[in-house]
């Protein structure tokens, strides 16, 4: 399974806390039992991870539409 | 007999036999739920409308009538006799129902629609007029879900044609059929897929040829496993629609249910249709009513407690006593993980203000969303590049949308359960040449001896 997620760079972003530039690192995400590895920009000090809009927007709703109820 | 309690709520129903409205009441009458009326000239009459968990009482999602309906007829004699979508309506189209032939290959003693020999002669409808009455569905109702049906509609000669031609207009097409065309002949599966069709409401009552002996009149069980097969074979989804009558096939609810996972992800759910009393039924009466918490409590006791009653949801879209739904994700071993609820809109407690009609709308948006998700075949993400290979969270969704099953139930109401504002609620409309939409169960319903309010000999495809 790649881990990479597509054009979803770390570069250019600061975590904003601890100045650190942010790093592209393993993330490990768990819904609905099942967990998978992504590949997502994240601070190397504090470990916050930061999804960009068109991740949230795109296939994390497209996960919860396909799992939600009417 | 246990003496009827207050009354729960007021609403209006028919006489059985003359068809004349009258007021009504709900009570309940020790476990179960009564729809009580008197009609001057034919006397006092109560059906059993629920019986048993979820109370009744609980069981609510009340909605604000919808906005921006169009309507096509004015008003003159009142609910249920104004239909098309009349000025009293409170709801949209969310399905409808395209009758495109009345001929059928199967002569069922419980068939509603009443097909008949004089129908089997019926000449089909030219392709050119069924596609301009497709196309004024799509403007009046909107982007629905289209039910092609009959009759039998894969005996209409150039099916794939019309599917073609529907796909391209609404967001989902489906076909209602018996299947006996698509065991036969398997490359119409093929040419259906091709076409765009979107999944096969396949007619399976019961694991066993008695039940489709007495219901449909023929040993089918081997038939509608052919079906499955050459579904399976074309890449064409399947949801098993059982009709269900207490005392004849409601105790192989859980044995069709297992068999349905066993069939995952071509089979994607089972949707249980209580059985009524309208059309030609001669299978009809009280014994063999069948309300949605019974069904429940059926599926319960038949899958070692795998559904639980207290996992199902009311709906969204249309009246909260007209259908439940089970969402599931399929688990090793053919387990059944329920997916979580939603909890309603937010609005205020059930006896509060309903929805607003913002709220209606969303709902019934949602709801055909998530009927198509929930029916479709599970294909490659819609947020997935094709230009690239697929991503974990590609994989996920393609694994996710495999693994999802939904078991869901939809009560009709015939004239001894009408209840109008039930009716007034309905989104699930019948087309009705040339240019009105009438609710399912008004377009369907008939009096007590056989006499209907609105079907019509010649109402499939008419020019």
């Amino acid at each position: 399974m790649k881990a990479e997620l597509r054009g979803i760079k770390a570069e250019g972003w600061l975590c904003r806390n601890c100045r650190e530039p942010l790093q592209p690192m393993p993330v490990n995400i768990t819904y609905m039992g099942s967990s998978f590895q992504v590949e997502l920009p994240r601070c190397p000090t504090c470990g916050y991870t930061f999804i960009p809009p068109d991740l949230a927007y795109g296939k994390m709703l497209e996960v919860e539409k396909l799992l939600e109820d009417k | 007999m246990t003496e009827p309690g207050p009354a729960l709520s007021a609403t209006e129903s028919l006489c059985p036999v003359c068809l004349k409205v009258l007021p009504a009441e709900i009570r309940r009458r020790g476990e179960e739920i009564i729809l009580s009326r008197v009609c001057p000239e034919h006397g006092p009459w109560a059906e059993v409308i629920w019986r048993g968990e979820p109370a009744f009482e609980k069981w609510r999602r009340p909605k604000a009538a919808a906005e921006g309906i169009k309507r096509q007829t004015s008003h003159d004699r009142g609910c249920p006799f104004d239909c098309g979508i009349c000025p009293g309506h409170a709801q949209k189209s969310c399905a409808v129902l395209f009758e495109i032939t009345g001929r059928c290959n199967l002569k069922c003693p419980v068939c509603f629609a009443d097909v008949n020999e004089k129908k089997a002669e019926t000449a089909f409808t030219p392709l050119p007029a069924l596609l301009e009455q497709l196309r004024w569905i799509r403007r009046q109702a909107g982007a629905v879900v289209l039910q092609l049906s009959g009759g039998e509609p894969t005996l209409y000669p150039d099916l794939p044609s019309l599917v073609r031609e529907a796909a391209a207009l609404f967001p989902a097409v489906q076909l209602n059929t018996n299947g006996l065309r698509l065991a036969e002949k398997p490359a119409l599966a093929h040419d259906l897929a091709e076409a765009g069709l979107s999944w096969v409401f396949l007619q399976f009552d019961g694991v066993s040829d008695r039940v489709f002996e007495i219901m449909r009149g023929r040993p089918l069980l081997e038939k509608k496993k052919d079906v499955v097969a050459a579904c399976r074979e074309a890449g064409l989804s399947v949801v098993l629609t059982p009709t269900v009558a207490a005392g004849i096939n409601d105790g192989e609810l859980g044995e069709l249910v297992r068999l349905a996972i066993s069939w995952a992800p071509t089979v994607r759910g089972v949707h249980i249709q209580p059985m009524t009393s309208s059309g030609r039924n001669h299978l009809a009466g009280a014994a063999h009513r069948l309300t949605l918490p019974e069904t429940l409590s059926r599926l319960q006791e038949q899958t070692n407690g795998l559904v639980k009653p207290e996992q199902a949801s009311p709906p969204g879209c249309e009246h909260e006593r007209c259908s439940f739904h089970l969402r599931y994700r399929l688990t090793e071993g053919g387990v059944l993980a329920p997916l979580p609820g939603d909890k309603g809109c937010g609005c205020g407690p059930p006896d509060e203000a309903a929805c607003s009609p913002a709220e209606t709308e969303r709902s019934l948006r949602r709801s055909i969303e998530t009927v198509i998700r929930s029916w479709r075949q599970p294909a490659i993400p819609m947020a997935a590049n094709a230009q690239t290979a697929p991503d974990a969270f590609d994989e996920f969704i393609n694994k996710a949308s495999r693994e999802t099953f939904s078991i869901t139930a939809m009560a009709f109401q015939d004239v001894w359960t009408v209840d109008l504002k039930r009716l007034q609620g309905c989104c699930v409309h019948v087309f009705v040449p040339p240019a009105s939409l009438i609710p399912f169960c008004s377009f369907n319903l008939t009096s007590s001896d056989g006499r209907p309010l609105h079907r019509k000999p010649n109402d499939h495809a008419r020019i």
